[in-house]
């Protein structure tokens, strides 16, 4: 680009360069140039230049940058209200997802302004799914699992306990030399994230059923986005909403591609029967029940529940 | 100031010396035995701490930041010293003692520095395991740099009393 | 302003001021003017704590101090020597092997020279070697390990480019292979024409020495073994290696005594720390430079200046060769690899390969004049002067110059393996 914009907000994400997101995020840029008439535009740091997420946050709270994009799962640490949505099993498909955000990102940016940052709108990874290099299909057969753990993930911990896995700490390069050489029997991650990183051509089994959602959120620090005029301010929220909802689209249409992709190269599908699912379910329930509710907090866990049932109940579904 | 007072100092210091190795004998013995253990358990006995690799990468930090400051200690710093080797002996002492000095103001800013990170760490209030909160791992950035810039200043003492004639070549 | 105290800095790294110290203290320089919170640097030097490949730099370079202690260069050389020892110029050979297999065992720390060169050179020179050839010998192959599993350097490049250290490892075994082999054909040739002396061949001699050596010979075993299984990851094996060593060392060799481990442990850390803490300033020096966007930029104009790879690999080579002649193995590796990584993906050099001339450019570094850290080791212990050494090692820089080309142009010896 020609000229500095008078705001130019540092925007750091851990999408590589070559990423659809980078791709939309680039045409997001040129709308918000144009329509504050190059006042507010975006500088990108992709990829992992600046570390991984907790790194980034630090950087956005001394200020070396001022925007950010963070997986649900990291903003939780800040927002526990969020764990609420990453609850095992919770969504069965995207349109109860819509609905639900829809109905609570108000409390969400509620909660994230409260706390000194202004989120400038949501997209997603997806759906995460469970994917295996042993087929698993009931609950005994978890035991003693190398599971692929990360650090600060409560609720993934309170599952690893209750289902009696091994959690094995593996940095993101290795999963994939990790799963070859049989140090991890068990990853999870989004189908396109699967894909992307050669990981399928390691698995052999992936699970039917969505584990959980895994959201994406793009922040600001307050700071910065005070200094915008109350106009500039309306107008960048508007374009990256809007923006940030075709990147749901391609995520979504990615995900279901990748997903095809992998059975047509072999990987095979695991469906677990309705009994054994509600099993499944008991355990992560009894798993859930354990975390401390500071880091799942009841309420919002409730209020998300009800809006879901309200929900299927309009479509006529029961529970 | 008492003319004892630079010999205490140094009996001072020999003792925080010792203590500082026997501190990381144990460490490093913990750290080893530890690490054994979470292999063992995962592999026969199928169970692992989550929180045990966070541990082993703290533990290895605290371990890393406390050699540096031994290698201060012992004046055994990865540097580049081209000069001393072609100056004369009077200018080398002079460049050895600017090079003490600016190495104890640095260590200074990087305490100030590690002051304040830890201070916006316990502020964030992240907890990392067994309600340990990371501020307190963290600790261990103020106290190395804190050291460092005590055996640097240390150093640059030393270095005048000894005088030029004293350079290690 | 800024620009006149880091030219200042730059003398101070010259005149000897701790090289952590003048990394740090620019990247707080810069940030101050910048005027962001100087606590970056720390958010900076805190990322080590995220990277489990430290557990394994400590553990790994515990396990060589342990091995240094004990008797086990003694025991390689006699076993080398049991092997080779019966070939015109074969003496040679077992100082290149036992070098290259210590250093191997040890992490490429630095140690080999200290440990084995003092056993080799009297050795060399009763057997009637050109003192000249065994100075050189001994100070270029105290490297000659760098490409063999488990070596510090690797890890510390796996580190910096964040690419699978078991690949990383198996790219380097066929080009460290192949150094070695380079080497001992020219020392065989330097003592067949010097018609040196021999030693007659016994297997009964052979057997012995392969029976106390077994526990060292059978640790690369414990550590491939460990990797490619994959029953551990590479921090873990570093673990079980310290382990092993220990046991082999208190219990079954006992050459090593309880009372030696604090000054074991000393060593350890005060080598892992001072290599350590200029990894994490130059994390917060890189943060500066990703910040200004300074790599994309050479990356646009070196890509408007050099079209080809074949140049850009060739540039590469005199680039490393001159950093490696004025900074040492580490500081090179945490300072330069950031920089390099994303030019060579702009390329489209593959990262393990690059590793591997990094590596080997490094490698010839340790033996270059004025920051060789082989010429200063072997200096102290040879007593001798660098510059002498320097020139002795000269012809053995020849050889792995031409090595070095070889490597750099044909992937094909480092991917072979990986593929
Ligand atoms: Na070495
Ligand atoms: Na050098």
């Amino acid at each position: 680009h020609s000229a500095q914009p008078q705001y130019e907000i540092k925007l750091a994400t851990l999408a590589p360069e070559n990423s659809s997101l980078m791709k939309i995020f680039r045409e997001m840029n040129s709308e918000l140039l144009k329509e504050t008439e190059e006042r507010v535009g975006f500088k990108f740091f992709s990829g992992f230049a600046l570390g991984d997420e907790r790194d980034v946050f630090r950087k956005l709270r001394i200020g070396l940058i001022h925007a950010a994009t963070f997986s649900s799962t990291f903003l939780a640490t800040i927002n526990p209200d969020l764990r609420a949505l990453q609850f095992p099993f919770l969504f069965k498909n995207y349109q109860e997802v819509d609905y639900v955000l829809n109905k609570m990102d108000g409390d969400f940016d509620q909660s994230f302004s409260s706390r000194g940052y202004q989120v400038l709108g949501w997209s997603e990874v997806g759906f995460i799914y469970v994917m295996t290099t042993t087929p698993i299909s009931r609950v005994e057969d978890w035991k003693g699992k190398k599971v692929w753990s990360t650090t600060n993930a409560p609720m993934a911990n309170a599952v690893f306990a209750k289902a009696q896995v091994s959690p094995v700490t593996v940095g993101a390069p290795d999963v994939l030399v990790a799963l070859q050489t049989n140090l991890l029997e068990a990853v999870y991650n989004s189908p396109y994230y699967a894909l992307v990183t050669q990981w399928y051509t390691r698995i052999k089994y992936i699970t039917d059923v969505p584990l959980s959602y895994v959201g994406i959120g793009l922040i600001i620090s307050g700071k910065t986005f005070s200094r915008l005029s109350p106009q500039d301010k309306e107008t960048t929220i508007r374009v990256c909403r809007k923006y940030l909802r075709l990147l749901t689209e391609k995520t979504r249409k990615d995900n279901q591609q990748a997903l095809e992709l992998m059975f047509k190269r072999g990987v095979k599908k695991i469906t677990i029967e309705p009994n054994e699912l509600n099993r499944f379910k008991e355990l992560l329930d009894q798993a859930m029940a354990d975390v401390d509710p500071k880091v799942l907090p009841k309420d919002t866990l409730q209020k998300v529940r009800k809006t879901l049932d309200d929900y299927r109940a309009s479509k006529g579904e029961t529970k | 100031m008492s003319a004892s007072s630079p010999s205490n100092l140094k009996k001072i210091s020999q003792f925080l010396g010792n203590l500082e190795k026997w501190v990381l004998v144990l460490l490093l013995g913990f750290l080893t035995a530890f690490a054994l253990a979470q292999i063992i358990s995962r592999n026969f006995l199928s169970v692992g701490l989550v929180w045990g690799d966070d541990l082993l990468r703290h533990g290895v930090l605290w371990i890393s930041f406390l050699g540096a400051a031994r290698a201060t200690l012992e004046r055994k710093h990865i540097r580049i010293d081209l000069l001393p080797r072609v100056l004369p002996v009077r200018l080398s002492f002079i460049a050895d003692f600017m090079c003490c000095l600016i190495s104890f103001v640095v260590c200074l800013l990087l305490l100030w520095a590690s002051w304040n990170f830890v201070q916006g760490e316990r502020l964030a209030g992240d907890i990392a395991f067994a309600s340990i909160p990371y501020w307190w791992l963290e600790l261990i950035f103020p106290i190395s740099f804190a050291l460092m810039a005590c055996r640097f200043c240390l150093n640059c003492i030393s270095g005048l009393v000894r005088g030029p004639e004293g350079v290690e070549r | 302003m800024k620009i006149v105290l880091t030219l200042l800095l730059i003398v101070a790294a010259i005149s000897g001021a701790p090289l952590f110290v003048v990394i740090s203290a620019v990247a707080l320089l810069w940030f101050y003017f910048m005027g962001i919170d100087l606590s970056i640097v720390i958010i900076e030097m805190y990322r080590l704590a995220s990277n489990p490949l430290l557990i394994a730099l400590l553990f790994f370079a515990f396990a060589g101090y342990i091995l240094a202690e004990s008797d086990a260069g003694k025991r390689l050389v006699k076993l080398s020597t049991a092997i080779f020892g019966c070939v015109r110029g074969g003496l040679a050979v077992v100082a290149l092997i036992s070098c290259a297999f210590f250093t191997a065992l040890t992490g490429a720390s630095g140690i080999t020279i200290v440990a084995l060169g003092g056993l080799l050179l009297p050795a060399l020179l009763e057997d009637r070697y050109p003192e000249d050839f065994s100075l050189g010998l001994l100070t270029s192959s105290g490297s000659l390990g760098l490409l063999f599993p488990p070596s510090l350097p690797m890890i510390i490049y796996g580190v910096v480019a964040s690419v699978s250290i078991p690949q990383l490892f198996l790219a380097g075994l066929i080009p460290g292979l192949f150094l070695i082999v380079l080497l001992s054909v020219y020392s065989m040739y330097k003592g067949v024409r010097g018609e040196c002396k021999i030693i007659s061949f016994s297997s009964r001699e052979l057997l012995d020495t392969a029976r106390e050596t077994v526990w060292e010979i059978l640790l690369p075993v414990v550590v491939f073994g460990g990797i490619y299984s994959g029953f551990l990851a590479v921090s873990e094996v570093a673990v079980v290696t310290v382990v092993y060593v220990l046991l082999v060392a208190l219990l079954i060799n006992r050459d090593v005594k309880l009372s030696q481990m604090p000054t074991i442990v000393g060593k350890t850390v005060v080598m892992i720390g001072s290599i350590i803490i200029i990894l994490g300033a130059a994390l917060a020096f890189n943060s500066l430079l990703v910040d200004q966007q300074v790599p994309s930029k050479i990356l646009i104009w070196i890509q408007g200046h050099v079209e080809s790879k074949f140049v850009f690999l060739l540039i590469l080579n005199i680039f490393l060769l001159l950093v490696g002649c004025l900074l040492d193995v580490y500081s090179a590796l945490v300072i330069v690899a950031p920089l390099i990584v994303p030019l060579a993906q702009g390329y489209d050099i593959n990262l393990l390969h690059l590793g591997i001339i990094f590596l080997t450019n490094l490698q010839i570094g340790y033996s270059t004049p004025p920051i060789g850290m082989n010429l200063f080791i072997a200096s102290l212990r040879f007593e001798k002067s660098v510059l002498r050494l320097s020139a002795a090692s000269l012809p053995f820089l020849g050889i792995l110059l031409v090595a070095l080309l070889i490597i750099t142009f044909v992937p094909g010896l480092s991917l072979l393996l990986v593929r």
